[in-house]
C-alpha cells in the first residue's frame, strides 16, 4: 500500500500548521514520525485518516484520494490509536476493544469478532484485564487497550499517536518490537508518532523527520538521525554512536537561543488554534 | 495531546495578547456602564419628575450625606422615593445578579459540566419546598410566621440538600457526577412534594406560590438587603481569592491533588459556601433562573475559558442581565423579573451560540 | 488457546447474566400489569379483576360494569404506563450516550417545555394548530407540534453548520427557557383557574390515556425503541469520542442527530399524551446501567424494561391514593428520588464516571 501526500497544507484557523508536506510512504513497513512538540505530527496523521480536512494538497491511499473514501471504508483500511483516552467511559475492556471490530462487523459476526478481540488481548498480554471496566485501569493499561482496539480493527495501515508514552521501558521495547513484527507478519504499513528517538531509530524501517510544519528529511534511521539534523530540528547538541547498525543518540545539551540564528518566539497552540 | 507550536514574531504575539485583553476590558466596561445607566433609569421610573442627570445627583448627595432638602420640596420627595424604593430594589437586583452568576460560574467549573447552575445541588427545590409549605400549608419550621415565615422556611429548606450532600460526602468519595446525580435525586424529591402541595390547593394560592417560584424583585425594602449583602460580599471575596485553586481544579483532579490541593475538601467547602450564598438570595427573591446558568456561558463565549476572568466578568454580566430584565419588567409589563430575563436572554443566548466562532469556543 | 476459550466463556457468561436480569425485569412487568388492574376508584378485588379480564377475552362477560372499568379504563392506562416508562427510559439512555453527559434526559432538548407551551396556548386562548379542535385532543395536537420545534431547530442548524454536542445542549436550554418564559407570561396574565389547569396538565398523569390514543403511542414507542436498538453497536462506538468514533468508521454527528431525532419524536408523542413525567428518563438508564453496564445492546432493553416496571408500579401507587390523590409524575419522583440517592451511595462504583 502506498500513501502519497502531495503539497499538503493545513491550518486550524489562520495559523498554518502544515505547509507543503510532500512525502510518499510505501508499505508494508514500520515508519516513525519524529519532530519537536507541535510541529504537526498529529495533524499529519489526522489528515491521512480523514479526521481533519486539509486546506490544500492531496492525500492518496493506493491511488485513491482520501476525500473519495467513505468514513466506513476508511475505517477498514486505516486503523488509528489515539494518544490517550481522556474520556473514561464505563465499558468493559472487551467491549472497548470490540469497538475496533465495528467497521467489519455484520449482524452475525459477534462470535468471530470476539475471537479476534481475545487473540489481540492475549497477544498484548492483557487477557486478564478483559472483564475489567475501562475507566478503572491505569494510564499504561489504557494505552494497551487502545492499541488493542487499533489492532482489532485489522487495518492495512495502522496509525499510532505516541503509543508508548505511558509505558515503562520494558513495555516500550515490547510494543515497538511488536509493531515491527506486525508490519512483517500481517503485511501492513505501521506509522507511529514517537518522541523517543532511540526507540524509533532502533526499530523503524523509515523515519520521517518534521520541522516547522514541513518535512525536514526522510529515509532510513542512519541517514535521518544525525548530529546536524538533531541540532537544526530540535535545537540540541548530541553525540551519535553506532549500535548494531542503528544510530543511538546521546544527548549532550540544549542549544541556547542566542546560538540559533533568529531565536523565534515559540508559543503553544492547542487543537483549535487557540493560544494556551 | 501533542500541541502545535508555531512560530510568530513578538509583535504579532503582543497584538494578539492585547486583543484578547481588550475584549475583556470592553466587556467589563460595557457591563459597568450598563449597570450605572440602569441605576439611573430605574430610579427615574420610580420618581419621574426629574431628569436622568438629577437622579444621579440625588443618589450621590445622599451617599455623601448632603441631603438636607427642604421638606416636601421636589428634591426632598425625590430623595425619599429614590432612596427608599428604588435603591433597595436595585441593590437587591445587583446582589442577586452577582451572587447567582458567580455561583453558576463556580458550579460549572467545579462540576466541569456546562449544564450546572447554582441550583444543581437541589437548593432551589429545597427553598421552594420551604416557601410553598409556608404559603400553602401555613406550616413554618420555626416560630416565625407571616412574610418572614416564608423567608425563614425558604432558607431552612434551601440548606437541606447541602446538608444531605455533606453528610453523604463523609461516607463516600464524591465525584462531580455523584454530586450532580445526588442533587438531582434530591431535587426530584422536593419538587414532587411541591407539586403535590400545589395541585392540592385552590387556584389562588397556587398562583401566589407560582409567582414565588418564578422569582420576583417586587417589594424589596432595605430590610432585605443586609443579610443578602453580607453573605454575597463575603462569599464573592472568598471565591475570587481562590481563583488559584479553581485554576488548579481545571487541570483535572489528579494534577490538582499533586499540586497540593485537597480536591475533595475544596469541592465540599465550595459547595457549602455556594449553598449559603444562593440560599441567602433565593430566600428573598425566589427562584430566579437563567442568570446563573447563562451569564458564565455568555462570558465564555465572548472571552474564552480562563477562570481568573470568567468569574469576575460573570458577576458583571449577570448583574447587568438582571438589572436590564428588571427594568424592562417594571417598565413594560409589571411581570416577574425571572420571566422577562429568560424571555430576552434566551434569544440572545441562542444567537451567541449560533454565531460563536470556533476560535473562542466554549471550553469543555 | 485454552486461556482464550476460558476468557471468552467468561464474557459469554456475563452476557447471559445481563440477559437474565433483563428477563427478570420483563417478568416483573408482566406480573405488575394484572395486579395494577385491581386498583383504582372502582372497588373490585384483585382476583375478580383478573377474572373480568379473562372473561372479556373469552367473550363471556358476566359483570358489564366491572368489564367497562377494567377493559376501557384500567387496561389502556396500564398499557400506557408501561409504554411511557419504557419509552422515556430508553430516550434518556440514548440522550446520555449521545451527549456523553450523565445529566442528559429526554427533555434536555426542551421537548417538555415546548409541549407545555402548546397546551398553555390552548388553555389561555383556546386556539389550536388544527382549527376547531377543542378539549383533550386540542391539547394533544398542540403539545406534539410545539414539542418538536426544538428538534426541528437543531436539525436546521445542523444542516448549515457543524454543531458540537455542547452547542446542541445549549440550544436546547435556550429554547426551553424561551418557551417556559412565554408560557409563564401567558399564565401570569391569565386567571388563577387557567394556571391551575395548565399546572395539572404538566404534572405527568396516566389517567388521560384511553384506547383512542394507545395504538399510536405504542406504535411510535415500539418502532423508536427497535430503531435505536438496531443502532446499539454504533452507539457503543460513540463512547470512543468523536475522533475515535470517526476513525472506527462512524460519523458521530450524523449518528447523534439521527438517534436524537428518533428518541425526541418518541418523547414528543409520550409527552403530548401524558404530560411531563420526570425522573424516569434521567434515572431509569442510570439504574439499568448499574445492572447491565453500558453496552447499549443490553442497556437499551434493560432501560426499557426497568422504565416500564417503574412507571407501572408507581402508577399503581398513584391509583391507591385515590381519584384526587397523587399523579404518577409526583409519585415516581417522590419514591424514585430517595431510592436513587440510596442506590448511588450503595453501588457508586458502577455508576457512570
Amino acid at each position: 500500500m502506498i500513501i502519497d501526500i502531495q503539497g499538503l497544507k493545513f491550518a486550524y484557523t489562520s495559523v498554518p500548521v502544515l505547509n507543503e508536506v510532500t512525502v510518499t510512504i510505501e508499505g508494508p513497513k514500520f515508519v516513525s514520525i519524529l519532530g519537536p512538540n507541535g510541529v504537526g505530527k498529529s495533524t499529519l496523521i489526522h489528515c491521512i485518516n480523514k479526521i481533519l480536512q486539509p486546506t490544500g494538497g492531496t492525500v492518496m491511499i493506493d491511488g485513491e484520494s482520501v476525500t473519495d473514501i467513505t468514513v466506513k471504508e476508511m475505517a477498514k483500511i486505516v486503523g488509528y490509536v489515539p494518544y490517550s483516552a481522556n474520556d473514561s467511559f464505563p465499558l468493559s475492556v472487551v467491549d472497548t476493544v470490540l469497538m475496533g471490530r465495528h467497521p467489519h462487523s455484520t449482524r452475525k459476526s459477534l462470535d468471530s469478532d470476539l475471537d479476534v478481540v481475545y487473540e489481540v488481548l492475549d497477544k498484548l498480554g492483557i487477557l486478564d484485564l478483559a472483564m475489567r471496566p475501562f475507566n478503572e485501569l491505569s494510564a499504561g493499561q489504557h494505552q494497551k487497550v487502545m492499541l488493542a482496539r487499533g489492532l482489532a480493527q485489522e487495518p492495512r495501515i495502522l496509525l499510532l499517536d505516541e503509543p508508548t508514552s505511558n509505558l515503562d521501558v520494558r513495555h516500550q521495547l515490547d510494543v515497538a518490537k511488536m509493531l515491527k513484527a506486525l508490519s512483517r507478519e500481517k503485511d501492513i504499513l505501521v506509522i507511529m508518532i514517537c518522541h523517543d528517538i532511540n526507540i524509533a531509530a532502533k526499530y523503524s524501517d523509515e523515519i520521517i523527520l518534521l520541522s516547522r510544519g514541513t518535512i525536514y528529511s526522510t529515509g532510513v534511521p542512519k541517514e535521518v538521525i544525525t548530529e546536524k539534523s538533531l541540532r537544526e530540528v530540535y535545537g540540541v547538541k548530541s553525540v551519535i554512536i553506532d549500535d548494531d547498525g542503528s544510530p543511538h543518540v546521546i544527548l549532550k545539551d540544549s542549544i541556547s537561543e542566542a546560538e540559533t540564528e533568529e531565536g523565534p518566539v515559540r508559543i503553544a497552540v492547542d487543537r483549535e488554534g487557540q493560544i494556551i | 495531546m501533542s500541541e502545535i507550536v508555531i512560530t510568530r514574531t513578538r509583535e504579532q504575539l503582543k497584538r494578539e495578547y492585547y486583543k484578547a485583553l481588550s475584549r475583556k476590558l470592553i466587556l467589563l466596561t460595557v457591563c459597568i456602564t450598563g449597570i450605572l445607566l440602569f441605576i439611573g433609569l430605574f430610579s427615574l421610573s420610580v420618581f419621574d419628575s426629574i431628569s436622568l442627570g438629577e437622579t444621579y445627583e440625588i443618589i450621590w448627595n445622599h451617599i455623601v450625606g448632603n441631603n438636607d432638602y427642604e421638606p416636601r420640596s421636589l428634591e426632598w420627595w425625590a430623595d425619599r422615593y429614590i432612596w427608599n424604593r428604588s435603591i433597595p430594589h436595585i441593590l437587591v437586583a445587583i446582589i442577586a445578579g452577582c451572587c447567582l452568576s458567580i455561583c453558576g460560574a463556580l458550579m460549572q467549573s467545579l462540576m466541569s459540566n456546562p449544564l450546572a447552575d447554582p441550583y444543581t445541588t437541589g437548593i432551589s427545590s429545597g427553598a421552594c419546598f420551604g416557601a410553598v409549605t409556608a404559603i400553602i400549608a401555613g406550616i413554618t419550621f420555626s416560630s416565625i410566621t407571616g412574610e418572614m415565615g416564608i423567608v425563614t422556611n425558604a432558607f431552612i429548606g434551601a440548606m437541606i440538600p447541602a446538608l444531605i450532600i455533606i453528610l453523604i460526602s463523609a461516607r463516600i468519595r464524591m465525584t462531580p457526577a455523584t454530586i450532580i446525580l445526588i442533587g438531582t435525586g434530591i431535587s426530584y424529591f422536593f419538587n414532587s412534594m411541591v407539586t403535590y402541595l400545589m395541585i392540592s390547593t385552590d387556584a389562588d394560592t397556587l398562583k401566589t406560590a407560582y409567582i414565588w417560584q418564578v422569582g420576583s424583585l417586587d417589594g424589596m425594602t432595605w430590610a432585605s438587603v443586609p443579610l443578602m449583602f453580607t453573605v454575597t460580599l463575603v462569599g464573592s471575596i472568598l471565591v475570587l481569592l481562590s481563583w488559584r485553586q479553581l485554576n488548579l481544579m481545571s487541570l483535572g483532579e489528579e494534577s490538582a491533588v499533586s499540586l497540593g490541593l485537597d480536591v475533595q475538601k475544596f469541592r465540599i467547602l465550595c459547595l457549602i459556601l455556594m449553598s449559603l450564598m444562593t440560599a441567602g438570595v433565593v430566600t428573598y427573591v425566589g427562584i430566579i433562573g437563567f442568570v446563573g446558568l447563562v451569564a458564565p456561558h455568555i462570558v465564555r463565549l465572548v472571552i474564552g475559558g480562563d477562570n481568573k476572568y470568567v468569574i469576575p466578568l460573570s458577576m458583571a454580566v449577570g448583574t447587568l442581565l438582571l438589572l436590564f430584565a428588571d427594568y424592562v419588567a417594571i417598565q413594560f409589563a409589571n411581570l416577574p423579573v425571572g420571566v422577562v430575563m429568560s424571555l430576552i436572554g434566551s434569544p440572545v443566548f441562542l444567537i451567541l451560540i449560533l454565531y460563536n466562532h470556533k476560535s473562542r469556543g466554549v471550553l469543555y | 488457546m485454552n486461556r482464550i476459550e476460558e476468557a471468552k466463556k467468561e464474557y459469554k457468561a456475563a452476557e447471559r447474566k445481563k440477559l437474565m436480569l433483563i428477563l427478570v425485569f420483563v417478568v416483573l412487568v408482566a406480573i405488575t400489569v394484572p395486579i395494577t388492574l385491581g386498583f383504582g376508584v372502582y372497588k373490585i378485588s384483585l382476583v375478580d379483576s383478573i377474572i373480568t379480564f379473562i372473561q372479556h377475552i373469552t367473550g363471556n362477560i358476566t359483570n358489564p360494569k366491572a368489564d367497562t372499568f377494567i377493559w376501557n379504563v384500567r387496561l389502556p392506562r396500564a398499557l400506557g404506563a408501561i409504554t411511557i416508562g419504557a419509552g422515556l427510559s430508553v430516550a434518556g439512555a440514548v440522550m446520555q450516550n449521545d451527549f456523553k453527559n450523565p445529566l442528559a434526559e429526554p427533555y434536555t432538548m426542551g421537548i417538555s417545555s415546548g409541549a407545555f407551551f402548546g397546551v398553555v396556548i390552548v388553555i389561555v386562548s383556546g386556539a389550536c394548530i388544527i382549527p376547531g379542535l377543542t378539549g383533550q385532543s386540542a391539547y394533544m395536537v398542540n403539545a406534539f407540534v410545539f414539542s418538536i420545534i426544538p428538534i426541528v431547530l437543531i436539525l436546521l442548524v445542523a444542516k448549515f453548520r457543524k454543531v458540537t454536542p455542547v452547542a446542541m445542549i445549549l440550544i436546547g436550554i435556550a429554547v426551553m427557557f424561551l418557551f417556559n418564559s412565554i408560557s409563564q407570561v401567558m399564565l401570569l396574565a391569565s386567571t388563577a383557574e387557567n394556571l391551575a389547569d395548565a399546572y395539572s396538565w404538566r404534572v405527568g398523569n396516566t389517567s388521560r390515556i384511553g384506547w383512542s390514543e394507545l395504538p399510536l403511542l405504542i406504535a411510535v414507542t415500539v418502532v423508536a425503541i427497535c430503531l435505536v436498538w438496531t443502532l446499539s453497536r454504533k452507539l457503543d462506538v460513540m463512547y470512543a469520542g468523536d475522533r475515535g468514533a470517526q476513525s472506527l468508521g462512524i460519523r458521530p454527528n450524523r449518528l447523534r442527530i439521527a438517534s436524537m431525532t428518533i428518541v425526541s419524536l418518541m418523547t414528543a408523542a409520550i409527552v403530548s399524551v401524558s404530560g411531563t413525567i420526570g425522573f424516569i428518563g434521567l434515572v431509569g438508564p442510570h439504574i439499568a446501567r448499574m445492572f447491565v453496564g453500558s453496552n447499549n445492546k443490553y442497556l437499551i432493553p434493560a432501560s426499557a424494561a426497568f422504565g416500564a416496571l417503574f412507571i407501572a408500579v408507581t402508577d399503581t401507587i398513584a391509583k391507591v391514593t385515590g381519584p384526587d390523590g397523587l399523579p404518577v409524575g409526583v409519585i415516581s419522583s417522590l419514591v424514585g428520588g430517595p431510592l436513587f440517592v440510596y442506590i448511588l451511595i450503595k453501588c457508586r462504583s458502577k455508576v457512570w464516571m
